[in-house]
């Protein structure tokens, strides 16, 4: 409800802007029209029509000036590198800088990560001020609190007079904002060939379908790897039973559904001869399970403002995951996927499973091998001179579906994510805005070896392989799995969404209790319920 | 309420447009429910800039309560939340006008309860939304934003619902916030419907300007038409349930069995005067190893600590501890142990041997207490230092049909199932939910081997007392083993209930003993305050003085809000492996203490779980429970 709640914040924002535009296009003499006054002296009067229709856009001649000089970017959290602290002189109270410095106890790795550290700090530090000469404009993070910028959002950018030019949101806010016409469309202001709109080496944008390029991010290697959940294998499982590697299948296109299926049906066996399966092709906490499959599928639920649960797509995956856990079974029989932990935590237990060493497949991220200590064996986090497995876990994308396309499926849905940024509709110089964010966010000055940096990025890549090589490698599918980026709020709409008297929807699909169809049937208005509660619709 | 809220912004923004339209703006001002729109044209207009900031008053309007009269009968700070900050209310100008003023005392988070019921009557049922200004203010002249939540309770189960607030700018300080009812959240006649405001999130601490102090003023309760709604300030403040305690606050205290009561002793102080009385023999006599002497205070910096001020030893303070960073010459080093509200604090005959020496006959006859600050003592009490318990769990064994009553000194029960027998061993207690005229409660048990048997009632065989709140009611396995021997074959068939007055038991649970430990000076973990959905993790790496702190004999105490009210702690790191500690005695370890607001789990727990070398438990800690929670803050203190 929560959420839901964050949502409808921003949810009757159009209705309303519609009201103010409205009169706002006319002649107007109240003290509620000096807004739209203050609009007009920007150039920006005319477009508050369209505002109003949903576009964002604004007017081009004006959008790179620098108005008063400051830029605001509204966030609700302390944020460093700023004018504000780079006026004050001094970068030791930025916890960056002071985690940085060296210690007589660091050991020849942390010294260097902590070299590279604070070397990346100077060069965010530098960076205020070459942005500060260069647009002639200072900027500054404002801590409006979480509130204060759902308040801000709703109420300065309708009034017409946004409190910052830019706000820090999370993907559950950004949405709504830019749906309702309260974020700048970059496309109306960018050229053709702006990074943002071409390489996004620096920026991406969160792509509705809506053709609109409003919600912003930072790209990175952090930010494009984190929240992934490959397809983690047992290496040595596949290797003892002759069978490929799915990384080349996927190379190659054949990864697919199908065939694994069929890995799945060979791995599964009884090792041991005692008349009891302990070997299996499949275990994975119900949720990773579902999204993956639904994204291998080219499918959504939740990415629009119409439900799409019913879809044939979205029924393709729902019926993968019903026929793997009931109808897909071993040569002798048995049941491809662990037996499910209806009675326990299986959000515990269902993920690490796989430590067992006798499970094929298995969603996989880095937090999860971390918290199971798989590369990091001892009680100093950074000692990776021996692995608790017995094994080697390989990531891979997750094989497509009937209806899914391997160049296109999605590899990561970013719903979740709280580090967007909107320019504020109504904002006076728009292009600015965007410029200096984008130069905030390039302070590695295109040398992207810097921004990623192995040293920083250590965590991803020690936690995630024992061997190096591999290391690299799963590093490379969770990048690829993150630059493949969907946005579906199907797990953000309430628990209650996909429940019945009978118990989890879900695990009513997995236990055979409740069919593809019946689940879509059961559920499917409920979705379009609360997207329509979300949006105002 | 935020739907609602919306909706009503959105009538609010249409009025104001089509009155913008007509040219009437007197109607717009008339008829707008809400006018954040046009407070913010305001407040862009008349402010010269951003960089001269300047409070903005709001555009007067009639309001239900204005504050004006001085009156403030109709709100009382609201401390059942496991967050709740002491806070202090006055009438003050603010913003050119009168308006209620919060000072937070304590530094947690600030709940104003607003009687709705009493201020409206009948009218209160008429309710749609409720208006507010707000403002906030900081000693060094700062302005941060600060946030909060509007909580309603409305109908006659008090259902509650919420809509956040915020005041984010200084030049929108104060500023107007709405909390709307929807359809199911109306309020009801006569159902104790109140509004509390609460300010959760307050920059200016992390900027180093201390706690906000909050202003609100002109509360405006609106029907469904926008139209005001009157309201009679002079009423008082009526608690509803949702005030009432769930049970005596013990947290960090023992339970006093057997008290002696200090008669007479009541008196108040300025900061660091001391005052008090000559002791009567009877509370001489009780002070004796194992006790403890109770006080019932207040003060506002929350201290209290007590001197026998002609003992043979010397003028020496006693639970003072290091006050302010400045310990007190000659005084042992440790301070009295505190309740969580701090309205009781215990100081233990080894705190007082400590100073005095053994021979209470060389403590003289004269007890004084002191604060650093304006104090009052309400009584003084000496008694045994028992257990105070944690409520059983779902880990407990439910006695099946045990409900029955009697008169004062009259037994009634029934016999024990095998299930209650096989619960019934070493570190286990018996937990009676129950009400007896004189509070008191004991188990009786009339078939044991060793004959009709009395436990835990007057310590006769050296067992204690049973450890009452009122409500709960608890008998060791080992202090029936004490009566009736360690052989449950020979406690008889029958468990009975008794106590001094008419009583009533409503059900009796068999579960492992979970012991809130007596606790004092908390090392506080910073900035441990987080959340998470149930069955998810959520914490912080352990600084070095919590490191420190984690030594055999300390605690690691939570305070927590939880869905199911449980709550126990994840130590991801551990040399171990990943583990959880105290939620299923999956390591023999016992369950965590808890009670819905606080958590305890001992050191001892933790070792059984991960080791005794706290170097080995990896670098983070984290906290979990079975449904959505929140942790408000962590702290590892001294056990008794």
């Amino acid at each position: 409800m929560k959420n839901i709640k964050k949502i409808m914040a921003l949810g009757l924002a159009t209705v309303m802007t519609l009201s103010v535009a409205a009169c706002g296009n006319g002649e107007s003499g109240s003290s509620q029209s000096g807004n739209q006054g203050d609009q007009g002296n920007s150039g920006s009067q005319g477009d508050s029509g369209n505002q109003g229709s949903g576009s964002g856009t604004v007017d081009t001649d004006k959008a790179f000036g620098t108005g008063d000089g400051s830029i605001e970017i509204g966030a609700w959290w302390v944020q460093y590198y700023d004018s504000k602290n780079y006026a004050g002189g001094d970068m030791f109270v930025n916890p960056d800088w002071e985690n940085a410095q060296p210690s007589d106890s660091d050991d020849e790795d942390t010294a260097a990560q902590k070299e590279v550290n604070r070397n990346v700090a100077q060069m965010k530090w530098d960076n205020v001020k070459l942005i500060e000469e260069k647009y002639g404009v200072t900027f500054s993070w404002e801590n409006l609190t979480y509130a204060g910028v759902q308040d801000s959002i709703n109420t300065s950018i309708i009034a017409g007079s946004p409190d910052c030019e830019v706000y820090l949101v999370e993907a559950q806010m950004a949405i709504p904002a830019q749906m309702n016409g309260l974020a700048v469309d970059l496309k109306t202001i960018l050229p053709a060939d702006d990074d943002l709109l071409t390489d996004q080496s620096n920026m991406g944008y969160l792509d509705l379908g809506d053709g609109k390029a409003c919600i912003l991010y930072q790209k990175s290697g952090q930010s494009n790897i984190e929240g992934t959940y490959p397809l983690g294998f047992n290496m040595q499982l596949l290797e003892e039973n002759n069978l490929e590697d799915p990384r080349d299948l996927w190379e190659r296109g054949e990864w697919t559904w199908d065939k694994f299926i069929e890995y799945c049906q060979i791995l599964t066996q009884d090792t041991d001869g005692d008349g009891q399966v302990d070997q299996y092709g499949y275990c994975g906490y119900e949720q990773e399970t579902f999204e993956q499959l639904m994204m291998s599928n080219g499918a959504n639920i939740a990415s629009g403002t119409t439900e799409n649960l019913s879809s044939a797509a979205t029924g393709e995956a729902l019926q993968m995951m019903y026929d793997m856990y009931n109808t897909y079974k071993s040569t002798d029989g048995y049941s491809i996927c662990y037996p499910y932990d209806y009675d326990g935590s299986p959000s515990d237990s269902m993920r690490t499973q796989y430590c067992q060493g006798n499970i094929g497949f298995f969603p996989i991220a880095v937090w999860i091998a971390n918290g199971q200590n798989n590369y990091s064996p001892n009680t100093d986090q950074n000692d990776y001179s021996a692995k608790h497995l017995t094994f080697d876990t390989a990531y891979v994308r997750w094989p497509v579906g009937y209806s899914g396309d391997k160049d296109t499926n999605p590899g990561k849905n970013a719903a979740s994510g709280t580090s967007y940024y909107i320019i504020a509709a109504g904002s006076q110089n728009p292009g600015t805005a965007y410029n200096v964010l984008a130069d905030f966010f390039n302070w590695y000055h295109d040398d992207v070896e810097i921004r990623d940096d192995k040293a920083t990025l250590n965590w991803w890549y020690n936690e995630n392989a024992f061997e190096p090589e591999l290391q690299q490698e799963n590093y490379d599918v969770m990048f690829d799995c993150g630059s493949h980026s969907t946005v579906d709020f199907w797990n953000s709409l309430g628990t209650e969404t996909y429940s019945t008297d009978a118990g989890n929807g879900i695990q009513l699909l997995m236990k055979g209790e409740m069919t593809p169809a019946q689940f879509q049937e059961s559920f499917k208005q409920r979705v379009q319920d609360a997207l329509d509660s979300t949006y105002g619709n | 309420m935020k739907k609602k809220f919306l909706a009503c912004f959105l009538a609010g923004t249409m009025a104001l447009a089509m009155a913008a339209c007509g040219d009437d703006s007197q109607q717009a001002s008339d008829s707008t429910p809400s006018e954040d729109v046009s407070q913010s044209s305001e407040s862009e207009s008349e402010s010269p800039s951003a960089s001269e900031p300047e409070v903005q008053e709001p555009a007067a309007e009639d309001a239900s309560i204005d504050f004006e009269d001085g009156n403030m009968g109709f709100v009382s700070v609201y401390s059942q939340p496991a967050d709740a900050a002491g806070i202090e209310m006055s009438i003050v100008d603010f913003a050119g006008s009168k308006a209620l003023e919060v000072k937070n005392l304590t530094g947690k988070v600030p709940y104003v309860a607003i009687d709705a019921t009493s201020l409206l009557g009948a009218d209160v049922a008429k309710v749609a939304s409720i208006e507010l200004t707000m403002g906030v203010s900081y000693e060094d002249g700062s302005f941060n934003a600060c946030s909060g939540t509007l909580i309603a309770w409305s109908g006659q189960d008090l259902v509650e619902s919420t809509d956040d607030w915020s005041v984010y700018l200084e030049k929108a300080n104060p500023r107007k916030v709405v909390a709307t009812l929807s359809e199911g959240e109306e309020f009801v006649a006569d159902a104790g419907n109140m509004l509390v405001v609460q300010l959760k999130t307050d920059n200016g601490v992390d900027a180093g300007a201390g706690n906000a102090t909050l202003y609100i003023d002109n509360i405006r309760f609106l029907d469904a038409s926008g139209n005001l709604l009157t309201a009679d300030s002079s009423v008082t403040f009526a608690a509803n349930s949702m005030f009432e305690s769930s049970g005596p606050d013990y947290i960090n205290l023992a339970y006093l069995a057997n008290p002696v009561t200090f008669e007479g002793f009541a008196c108040t102080g300025g900061g660091w005067g001391q005052n008090g009385f000559e002791v009567p023999q009877e509370v001489l006599d009780a002070m004796v190893p194992g006790s403890v002497v109770e006080i019932e205070y207040k003060s506002e910096s929350g201290n209290m600590w007590m001197l026998m001020n002609a003992a043979q030893a010397g003028w020496i303070r006693v639970g003072c501890g290091p006050v302010d960073g400045v310990a007190e010459d000659g005084s042992p080093d440790t301070s009295s142990f505190y309740n969580s509200s701090r309205t009781k604090c215990q100081i233990t005959y080894e705190q007082l041997a400590a100073a005095y020496g053994d021979d209470v006959s060389t403590w003289g006859n004269s007890m004084q207490c002191e604060s650093d600050s304006d104090w009052e003592v309400f009584s003084v009490k000496v008694g045994q230092a028992a257990p105070y318990y944690a409520p059983a769990g779902s880990e407990a064994v439910e006695f099946s049909g045990f409900a029955c009553s009697g008169d004062g000194w009259a037994q009634n029960g029934f016999d024990m199932p095998q299930e209650i027998l096989d619960a019934l061993v070493p570190g286990s207690v018996v937990e009676i939910s129950y009400s007896s005229e004189n509070g008191d409660m004991w188990i009786v048990m009339p078939d044991s081997a060793q004959g009709w048997k009395r436990v835990a009632q007057s310590n006769e065989n050296g067992e204690g007392w049973a450890t009452c709140d009122g409500s709960k009611c608890y008998v060791t396995y080992e202090q029936l083993a004490a009566v009736c021997g360690d052989d449950v074959s020979a406690w008889g068939a029958r468990m009975q209930c008794e106590a001094s007055g008419a009583w009533e038991v409503f059900a009796v649970k068999v579960g492992p003993a979970k012991e809130f430990k007596m606790m004092r000076d908390p090392v506080e973990f910073e900035g441990f305050a987080c959340s998470g959905d149930g069955w998810a993790q959520n914490g912080f790496d352990m600084p070095q003085e919590i490191l420190d702190a984690l030594v055999p004999g300390s605690v690691v105490e939570i305070s927590y809000s939880s869905e199911n009210g449980d709550m126990w702690i994840v130590m991801p790191d551990s040399a171990q492996g990943w583990k959880r500690v105290a939620q299923s005695n999956e390591n023999g370890e016992g369950w965590a203490a808890s009670n819905g607001n606080v958590c305890q789990i001992t050191y001892e727990q933790i070792a059984a779980v991960c080791g005794g070398d706290v170097s080995t438990w990896g670098a983070r800690m984290q906290c979990e429970s079975s449904g959505a929670w929140e942790v408000f803050n962590v702290k590892v203190g001294f056990v008794q």
